[in-house]
This record gives structure tokens, C-alpha cells and sequence, in this order.
């Protein structure tokens, strides 16, 4: 603009340092009057009267809002009944819940004060007092959990494709979309889905179940999960399940436009090094990637 | 530091009754929508309420802003801005009166005003009307729109310089 010289000026004034008169003499006074006009104008106005722009706890009451057409309202005060049933099931007094954060690793002891859980990032645990008695120790799992179970009654880790049984050992679940993969470290444990087809996944052995079915045998050398350490070790393994680490470790979104997510991965990626790590998965695949404010494109 | 969390009911509900109306009044300022301007703004609560464990309680208002601004730019129909405004509630007519040292005639002043507003680039009108419409101050702004105050200032004070340019050709137009 061609008088924005006075900028500095016109500032000074409205904050405050420096006083009309001094702004007058330097730009004039009918300038400044105009200015002053302009203010005074703007200053009267406001977009909407109605300052309240919703009700914010539509938002955290239910999470989704919709615009209440007439009809839409009636399955809404539905839903808003079905919602206040399912907090007061959610907040039973004896459910108990512990979940990760993105990138956060968290050991939990289990009620029966010597078994245990190291849930992996973004993963979540729960139980309900009355699944832990002497016929039994039952939890539920959401992500990847490593379990270090001591002898005693059955223990059982439900998810929501299937179930690992056991009574006393060491083993990782994790589960992704509708897959999982179950590794057993020490003893002996028992996966199975929700046909109730089943492996027997004994030390030094781990199992995937992918497309509704059972994979052949990988053979596990290590004595803990590799994600306890620096990386995570993954053996013949389709992509979807190292981009859901790559998630839940680095708090990404991932974009996968369309990559083929059905390609193998064997390997390790670090779970402090996100460049190396993305770099490890696509550059032998050919993948391009592209990280932009925690979310990672893909294209091919 | 502060370990309010976003999660918490009543630290949402304070965030949203601190923020609303000014995110609304911005997206409003910066694309011309009032009823997609609310509901963008309310789009945004949303996803902050489903992302409150990521976002920390002193990056709620500039993620309420990015967020509402990326709907905006993503939402494919843009319209030519039009603003339209409203007297505050409780202006009395005293303030609206012509004040003699005015300059620019009274009438259809507000309707230049609200033209010459519309004409100016999107950037420099949201900061503008920011400042003196919502009353934020020139920090909070910067803060708020991750601009740097030098630049706040430097919108604003261009959006005066340029809101009297666009009224002089207007005046001048008219004789």
C-alpha cells in the first residue's frame, strides 16, 4: 500500500504510546479523524448478538453432533439415553481401566498382586472385580500388551478377534484391526478366535492370524518383546500391522492413500527415531512418504 | 506449568465459553459464513474434545483455530466475502449519533465501512476484527493464530491505513 509508512505511528497510538496529538502532527488531522471514525465504527459492531455459539455439552456428552432437524431429535434424546447407560455400565464401580498414551510404555501389576502387563503405546487394559477370583483371572485387551503371568488359576486375555489362555508364562498380544498376533516368550499359552479355532503357542514361538485365519509358525529368539527395548522387531508381518506401531509409538495419523498394505515387513524400527524408523519400513518398498503435522502421507 | 487437561469435563466447557465466540467471530471475519462459521467452530470443539489427551491445555485455543481454519480452506465452496454486522446490544443511540468531527458522512457509512472491510485481503481482517471487534489483544492474537506480533500489529494498522483508502475512492466516487 502506498501510505503504509505510518505504520509504525498508527500502532503506537492505538497501543496506547503515543498520544493524539503527536499522531495528528504526524499524519495530519484529518487523517487521524478518519482513522478515528473507522475505529469508533468497528468498535459498535458484532457478527451475532447471540454469543452462546452451542452447547459444549452436546460435545462431551456425546461426542458428535448433528444439526436437530425435527425428526432427528427423537433418535437423539434415544441415543442421549443409550449414552447415559452406557457411562453409568462404564463407571461400575469395580471396572478397572488403565490406557496408554501415544509413544508412552506402562507397566501395571495385576490384581492378583504378582502377574503383570507392559502395555505398548495407544493400548488400553480392563477388568471387572468379579473376573478375578480363585476359578480364574480374565482381562480385556485393546492394542499390545506383554503379560508375565505366575502360576495359579487360569488366566485368560480377551480382545476383540479372539482369546489367549494360560496358566503361567510369559507372552505379547497384540491386536490390530481385525488381526492379532499373539508371541509366547516362556510355558505354554492357547490363541484362538471367535470361531474358536486355536494354536497352541509354545516358548519361542508366535502365531499371526490375519484374514480371518491362522498363519504358519514364526520362531521368536528373544526372551522379552523387542519394544520393551529400543525397537520393535517384527517377522514376516503385513504393513498394516508396523503402521499402526508407527501410530501409536510416534503419534502420527498415517494417510494411506492407496498402498498396497498387504505387503510383508520383516525387520526392526527404532521406537525413539522417526525418520530412521520411516525410512526402514518404505524406502525398500518404494513407498513415498511425507510427514506433515503428525500426519504421514504415503503414495507409491 | 499448567496440568489442566483438556479431558476434564469442566476445563472443555472453560475452554469452550473462553473461545467460541471469538473462533466463530473469526472464521466469520476471515471467510463471510456465519452459519458455517458455527459450525465449523463447533466442528473444531469436537475434535479437540476427541483429541483432549493430545493437546495440552495452552495449546487448545491455537489448535482450535488451526483446526477451524483447515475446515474452512478445505470446504470446497468459497464465496466471495460478504460482512454483514450487527450494533452490539447496548450501544445507545448516543454513541451512534453523528459526532461533528466526523469526516465521512454518516449515511450509508456503516455500509461503506462493511464493503471496505470486505475488500480487504483475508489475513489482515481477521487480525483487524479481532482486535477490535472480540478485544483481543495483540498477544493473545499472535498466540492464537501463531503469527508473530510484529506481523499482528503490522495487519492492523495496514487495515486501518487501507480501510481509508477504500473509503476515499468510495467518497470521492459518490460526488
Amino acid at each position: 500500500m502506498a501510505d503504509n509508512e505510518h505504520n509504525d505511528q498508527i500502532i503506537k497510538w492505538l497501543n496506547g504510546e503515543l498520544r493524539e496529538e503527536q499522531l495528528i502532527q504526524e499524519i495530519g488531522a484529518e487523517n487521524f479523524l478518519k482513522y478515528k471514525q473507522i475505529i469508533q465504527e468497528v468498535d459498535q459492531w458484532t457478527p451475532d448478538n447471540e454469543a452462546v455459539v452451542f452447547d459444549p455439552a452436546v460435545v462431551t456428552k456425546k461426542g458428535r453432533v448433528m444439526t436437530m432437524t425435527r425428526w432427528l431429535s427423537l433418535s437423539v434424546a434415544a441415543s442421549v439415553v443409550l449414552v447415559a447407560l452406557f457411562s453409568i455400565w462404564l463407571l461400575r464401580p469395580d471396572q478397572t481401566v488403565h490406557f496408554t498414551n501415544a509413544g508412552e510404555i506402562q507397566k501395571i501389576t495385576l490384581p492378583d498382586g504378582s502377574s503383570s502387563v507392559t502395555l505398548a503405546a495407544n493400548s488400553s487394559i480392563s477388568w471387572a472385580e468379579d473376573d478375578w477370583s480363585s476359578s480364574g483371572r480374565r482381562l480385556q485387551l485393546k492394542g499390545k500388551g506383554f503379560f508375565r503371568v505366575e502360576k495359579g488359576s487360569p488366566f485368560s486375555v480377551g480382545f476383540q478377534n479372539g482369546e489367549v489362555t494360560v496358566l503361567g508364562t510369559s507372552f505379547e498380544v497384540s491386536e490390530f484391526d481385525e488381526s492379532f498376533q499373539v508371541i509366547c516368550f516362556e510355558g505354554l499359552v492357547s490363541a484362538s478366535d471367535k470361531q474358536q479355532t486355536s494354536r497352541k503357542v509354545a516358548g519361542g514361538e508366535g502365531y499371526l492370524y490375519h484374514h480371518y485365519q491362522w498363519e504358519e509358525k514364526v520362531n521368536i529368539t528373544d526372551s522379552i518383546p523387542s519394544w520393551l527395548q529400543e525397537e520393535t522387531k517384527f517377522t514376516n508381518v503385513p504393513l498394516t500391522l508396523v503402521l499402526k506401531t508407527l501410530e501409536n509409538e510416534y503419534d502420527l495419523t498415517i494417510i494411506k492413500n492407496a498402498v498396497n498394505l498387504e505387503r510383508r515387513f520383516t525387520g526392526s524400527i527404532p521406537n525413539k527415531d522417526l525418520d530412521l524408523a520411516l525410512k526402514i519400513v518404505f524406502d525398500p518398498l518404494g513407498i513415498n512418504y511425507e510427514v506433515k503435522a503428525n500426519k504421514l502421507y504415503l503414495s507409491e | 506449568m499448567n496440568h489442566q487437561s483438556v479431558c476434564e469435563e469442566q476445563t472443555f466447557h472453560q475452554v469452550h465459553s473462553d473461545h467460541a465466540t471469538p473462533l466463530r467471530n473469526f472464521l466469520f471475519y476471515k471467510f463471510g459464513d456465519l452459519e458455517k462459521a458455527k459450525d465449523f467452530a463447533q466442528d473444531a470443539f469436537i475434535r479437540l474434545w476427541d483429541n483432549c489427551s493430545k493437546v495440552p491445555f495452552e495449546k487448545a485455543k491455537s489448535y482450535l483455530f488451526t483446526i477451524a481454519n483447515r475446515l474452512f480452506l478445505d470446504d470446497v465452496d468459497h464465496q466471495k466475502v460478504v460482512l454483514k454486522f450487527q450494533y452490539r446490544q447496548g450501544t445507545s443511540e448516543k454513541q451512534m449519533e453523528t459526532n461533528p468531527e466526523y469526516l465521512y458522512q454518516h449515511d450509508e457509512f456503516k455500509e461503506r465501512l462493511e464493503m471496505a472491510v470486505s475488500e480487504l485481503p483475508d489475513k489482515q481482517r481477521a487480525v483487524f476484527l479481532l482486535s477490535r471487534i472480540d478485544k483481543m489483544k495483540n498477544k493473545e492474537i499472535a498466540e492464537t493464530l501463531d503469527i508473530s506480533l510484529k506481523t499482528v500489529e503490522k495487519h492492523i494498522a495496514s487495515s486501518l491505513q487501507n480501510l481509508k483508502g477504500k473509503l476515499d475512492e468510495l467518497s470521492n466516487s459518490k460526488i
